[in-house]
């Protein structure tokens, strides 16, 4: 896959998995691992730096005789998020209005609409 | 690697980290193993890569991915120096650390265990070192020995020669015949020296600086090659 994730759009994407609900580290990645060519080892640097920033919190709960650490998000991680999102849309937008030209014309403009949607629930 | 070893080395790798964030990471990684599963160890090391490279990503603080399809072309590299894709960064800087000292622990290791042959093996090659000194003392002994021996002969052989003609003109007034024939044998031996003398003094001459060069020569090949096996050997070493 030639597009890269750069680390905005990663912390974009664990602050929507977070937004579903708390989860702890192996979920997550495996949640993420779903969708996103996601190394094992690249979602610890995410979370610490989404923790620094103050959007998410973690927070321990026993598990079979261990802690388990979970990450929720933050007040702050919310309206991130929502951010996220509508910048997400500016954005893809703006690519789709150059990437996909040919499907796009004023013509088929709704009906494009309607399939980038259903590309998104896929 | 077990897992034990893997988090080990993160551990020591992570050493510039303060204690909380440390601890901090090594106990996602604890977790992600234990919520892994036992059965999946193997496989979340070979995901998470290199220890080293591991710490690097998380020393840098930077996290990247492509989207999932065929993620593993050529395309899906991150930019090298941000700690990015995964298989990049393992390559580009985890495995060269990691490759580095591995070879120079087995650099020393090769060292130490030299070493040791050397000291338990030295009852043999100390004395197959005697042995070898002996035998060039025994060598130059025997050529001594020679010589000598050589020169002893000489010696009689004058003073044969000597006593032959003071023997014979003694008796040529008692017994003219066996008179004349041992003063001719003093007489022949004369000779024989005056021809002798010339001829070895002239070996000696030209021989000795010959021999000389030659045992010279000798020395030269001998050191020369003990030369170049030395250094073939230190060059092997320090490979």
């Amino acid at each position: 896959m030639p597009f890269q994730i750069g680390s905005t759009l990663l912390d974009a994407c664990v602050l929507a998995v977070l937004a579903n609900g708390d989860a702890y580290g192996y979920r997550l990645t495996q949640q993420l691992r779903q969708v996103v060519d996601i190394s094992e080892s690249t979602l610890y640097p995410v979370l610490r730096r989404l923790q620094k920033d103050g959007a998410v919190q973690s927070y321990d709960q026993p598990f079979m005789g261990r802690n388990r650490r979970y990450y929720r998000l933050t007040e702050k991680g919310v309206q991130m998020y929502g951010s996220y999102q509508d910048e997400w849309i500016d954005f893809r937008t703006r690519i789709d209005s150059v990437m996909l030209n040919s499907i796009l014309l004023p013509e088929n403009r709704e009906k494009a609409g309607e399939r980038t949607e259903e590309n998104d629930k896929i | 690697m077990t897992r034990f070893e893997f988090m080990e080395e993160l551990r020591l790798r992570l050493a510039v980290l303060s204690e909380e964030e440390r601890t901090d990471a090594l106990q996602f990684y604890e977790e992600y193993f234990e919520d892994a599963g036992p059965e999946n160890e193997q496989a979340v090391i070979a995901e998470l890569g290199s220890p080293a490279a591991l710490a690097e990503r998380i020393l840098s603080g930077e996290g990247k991915a492509s989207v999932w399809k065929n993620g593993r072309d050529t395309y899906s590299q991150s930019a090298p120096g941000n700690g990015g894709y995964r298989e990049f960064a393992s390559r580009k800087a985890g495995q060269p650390a990691y490759a580095a000292g591995a070879q120079q622990k087995k650099h020393s290791g090769w060292m130490a265990l030299a070493i040791i042959l050397i000291v338990l093996g030295s009852p043999i090659w100390l004395s197959v070192l005697f042995a070898i000194f002996i035998c060039i003392v025994a060598a130059v002994m025997t050529v001594g020995a020679v010589f000598l021996a050589v020169l002893c002969v000489i010696v009689a052989l004058v003073i044969i020669c000597i006593a032959c003609l003071g023997v014979g003109l003694w008796m040529m007034p008692r017994d003219m015949l066996n008179g004349l024939f041992v003063f001719s044998i003093g007489l022949m031996g004369m000779g024989g020296a005056l021809v002798l003398v010339p001829l070895g003094a002239l070996c000696i001459n030209k021989g000795f600086p010959a021999l000389g060069r030659g045992i010279a020569h000798c020395w030269h090949g001998v050191a020369g090659w003990c030369g170049s096996v030395w250094h073939k050997m230190k060059g092997g070493a320090g490979r």
